[in-house]
């Protein structure tokens, strides 16, 4: 993770967003779906450069996606902030979810 | 060529006991290459297993006996202090059977219950080899966690933890514990919390440092949380994080300043 940031070169800032982020999304495929896999790919369009986190689990799912990407909501014993953190630091960021087949998340940051 | 067809196994590894613990030494010297082993502890140690080997054998006893297992623990532990590799460790006692098979080539059928007794050695040594190392592997982590929870007093009242390392939730745990024993002890009313060797603080960190505080405030002692790099704090706004209920500040120093205020103390230079 460290060395996929400092090889597209990240400043400071975007290296502390991509680790924090990678350890919540990370944290919840452990917490809640009992494991599941983390691809990493060095994204490239339209002249940019970035780095992409897919989180991928066969869990449980999320039934109320809505509500878990609101502030201050979790099923577990968090802070509810994880996933709305984890969207906040990214440039762009996907969640699809089925639940009883397992949850996808992609996070994107691109290099400023 | 010897004449072994005469003579028992045992009654022959008795009569050739010098010159075949003489061989053994040889080749042990040659093969393990171990220069920082006294030569002495080598010897005593052939001398040990060797006359163990054909008391074993001279009993008809298939197992080993607890003296035997005794010395090869002793020497396992030995070598994995030593910081041996376990191959090496498994060919001090298996060249054993290199040793004897050369001297009796051709009596390879009455050893059948020797070499079985060696592959013993060897699997038992290798037992206690590797419980030893899993001993040291598991004192040293024990260390590491101490290490990694210091607990410092910096003046009368006042105590600073400086956190280095990632803050998961195992450490956070004997963070708080170690922070309210010597809350306790020391009767200290401020602790300064330097998070400054922490990489990175998301959701679980936060809260992890939440508890610590609000533990601490419960036995009377207030926390000053220092050290959040500027990237951190970003991060940390981001995050949706709110820790402005306590006490933060940007450096170690700062931190004292302020405990030392509310201690009514003040530094100022000598007149």
């Amino acid at each position: 993770m460290d060395d996929a940031g400092r090889a597209i070169g990240f400043g400071l800032v975007d290296q502390t967003k991509l680790m924090t982020a990678a350890s919540e999304l990370a944290r919840n495929i452990v917490l809640y779906a009992n494991g599941g896999t983390m691809t990493i790919e060095h994204a490239r369009a339209a002249g940019r450069s970035g780095v992409r986190l897919i989180f991928e689990d066969g869990g449980p799912g999320i039934a109320d996606l809505e509500r878990a990407m609101q502030d201050g909501y979790s099923t577990g014993k968090g802070m509810g902030l994880g996933l709305p953190g984890a969207k906040r630091l990214a440039h762009e960021f996907a969640i699809a979810s089925t639940p009883g087949v397992g949850t996808r998340v992609t996070f994107m940051l691109w290099k400023r | 060529m010897l004449d072994t067809d005469a003579v028992s196994t045992p009654a022959l590894l008795r009569r050739e006991r010098d010159e075949a613990l003489r061989t053994w030494g040889e080749y042990l010297n040659r093969e393990l290459r171990t220069p920082n082993l006294d030569r002495r502890i080598v010897d005593e140690f052939c001398t040990g297993l060797y006359d163990g080997l054909v008391a074993a054998l001279e009993s008809g006893s298939t197992t080993l006996s607890d003296s035997l297992q005794g010395l090869l623990s002793a020497l396992s532990v030995e070598f994995a202090e030593r910081g041996f590799t376990p191959s090496q460790t498994a060919t001090f006692v298996l060249s054993l059977k290199h040793v004897l098979n050369e001297r009796y080539e051709h009596a390879a059928p009455t050893m059948t219950g020797l070499h079985k007794l060696i592959d013993a050695m060897g699997l038992h040594s290798m037992d206690a080899f590797i419980g030893r190392r899993e001993q040291i592997i598991r004192h040293q982590s024990q260390e590491l966690l101490d290490l990694s929870v210091p607990v410092v007093p910096l003046w009368e009242g006042i105590l600073s933890l400086p956190i280095i390392g990632t803050l998961d939730s195992t450490r956070a745990q004997e963070i708080t514990e170690k922070l309210l024993f010597e809350i306790a002890r020391t009767g200290s009313r401020y602790a300064i919390l330097d998070i400054s060797g922490v990489p990175t603080v998301d959701t679980q960190t936060a809260q992890h440092l939440a508890k610590t505080v609000a533990a601490a405030k419960l036995m009377g002692a207030e926390c000053v949380i220092t050290g959040i790099r500027p990237a951190i704090a970003q991060v940390m706004v981001a995050l949706g994080i709110n820790l402005s209920d306590i006490e933060t500040r940007f450096s170690l120093a700062e931190g004292l300043r302020y405990c030392f205020s509310k201690l009514n103390l003040t530094v100022r230079p000598e007149t």
